[in-house]
């Protein structure tokens, strides 16, 4: 019996090794046939003492609660190590997304760059070498594809650079009451987009105005570029919180796109030109280094993109 | 020769590049694979510069075989900013070559060892 308990706990231990059930079962079918005959053929086998043999209940009882307290700890130790593999297994998973996700960027970032340096490189080497043969026309031509793929990639690697600051925490970020009706009105300026908004001027939220600005053209151009107009702006108290919505009366956005949105790169229609594919990313990553939140929130006449951020003392 | 490709301004390059080559003449240009098809199966061109990514739900990879079924005597050239797309290209049989679309300097001489023409001197 003694050497039976040696074994058991040998099985105990193959299970915590293999984390797999069988082995346990296996012991746990071995002991019990294994009692069960031997109490049958020989009870003194099992029953080794004059106690146990007259009181072979209570003596099962003291024999099952020592091995079901054994067994309990070989399955501790089992689901322990397991909780801990499975940290392990869900780190490493993580790390490889992650890595998936970088090398996707990296593949991505690389052929949006290549695009319009091919248009600069290709145009300024045609006009180096046939310039002489080309109208005036074609050269003007020309040359603005130049300047269209020059803006393009440098607007692309001012986003990149932008992102990459977000990324590794290190992009310089100023919190401050900035007043929220003027913020949009600039925006909108910058973004040349006719904007209605009724805010209050002397509301205000923390935020960096440069990062507030930012968001705002960045979600304007998007509403302008994908949605359809009237476009407007509201800000709406939600307790400490204030929330900014940029409204257009578009189709709005795919169901299947939604959950990507605020991804690098993600694109609705993947051939539609102009953006960079990084505005709505910039968004949240300045959204979030502000302490707030971007969001989508799509509605029966259109879409709105907006920001969470906390209110601020009003402008006296 | 027939150029497929969805950015406006990279097709005008290529018609630039090989205006001044009078080896060849373009046939026909298409932004998507779909159109690109029909036009292959009417003027069958000696050479398709093909983009892969284009407008509508079929890329230059997928398209290229439906290209050669149309066009059998057809060379292809995938030409792209993915350097990615190097080894699916060359394990594609459909497609005869492959150029970065930033080596755009070697489309002409790339396109005229395709389709079995001598070197331009230089």
């Amino acid at each position: 019996v003694i050497e039976m308990h040696f074994h058991y706990f040998v099985m105990v231990g193959v299970i915590t090794l293999y984390q797999s059930w069988w082995p346990f079962l296996i012991a746990i079918g071995y002991v019990v046939l294994q009692h069960g005959i031997a109490g049958v053929i020989d009870p003194s086998a099992v029953y080794n003492h004059e106690a146990a043999i007259e009181h072979p209940l209570r003596w099962a009882g003291i024999h099952g609660t020592f091995i079901l307290a054994m067994s309990a700890a070989g399955i501790a130790s089992w689901r322990l190590n397991e909780s801990f593999l499975g940290g392990v297994l869900k780190a490493e998973r993580e790390l490889q997304q992650a890595n998936d996700a970088m090398r996707e960027f990296v593949a991505t970032a690389s052929h949006d760059l290549r695009t319009p340096l091919t248009s600069v490189m290709g145009f300024a080497q045609t006009l180096r070498q046939y310039g002489d043969r080309l109208s005036d026309e074609e050269r003007r031509a020309h040359l603005e594809a130049i300047e269209r793929g020059a803006t393009h990639a440098s607007r692309l690697v001012d986003d990149l650079l932008t992102l990459s600051q977000i990324q590794a925490e290190v992009l310089p970020t100023r919190v401050e009451d900035t007043a929220i009706a003027a913020s949009v009105r600039q925006a909108a300026h910058q973004a040349g987009v006719e904007v209605s908004a009724e805010i209050d001027e002397r509301l205000t939220v923390r935020v960096d105005p440069h990062h507030l600005e930012r968001m705002l053209v960045n979600y304007l151009a998007n509403a302008q570029h994908y949605g359809r107009p009237p476009i407007s702006v509201t800000a709406e108290i939600l307790g400490s919180v204030v929330a900014i919505g940029v409204h257009d009366c578009g189709p709005g956005l795919p169901p299947e796109f939604v959950p990507r949105v605020f991804t690098s790169f993600a694109r609705a229609d993947p051939t539609s030109s102009g953006g960079t594919g990084l505005g709505l990313s910039i968004v949240r990553g300045l959204a979030l280094a502000n302490g707030g939140e971007a969001y989508h929130q799509p509605s029966d006449d259109g879409t709105c993109f907006g920001i969470r951020l906390t209110l601020g003392r009003p402008v006296t | 020769m027939m150029v497929v490709e969805d950015d406006p301004d990279i097709r005008m390059l290529v018609r630039l590049r090989f205006r001044f080559d009078d080896d060849f003449d373009l046939e026909g240009e298409a932004a998507d694979v779909p159109t690109a098809v029909v036009h292959a199966t009417s003027s069958h061109p000696d050479l398709i510069i093909l983009d892969h990514r284009l407008e509508g739900d079929v890329t230059g990879l997928e398209g290229a075989p439906l290209l050669k079924q149309a066009a059998p005597d057809s060379k292809i050239i995938l030409f792209s900013a993915s350097e990615e797309l190097r080894i699916p290209a060359a394990e594609n049989s459909a497609i005869d070559a492959f150029l970065l679309k930033t080596d755009i300097e070697h489309l002409v001489s790339l396109s005229r060892e395709v389709v079995g023409l001598a070197p331009v001197p230089t």
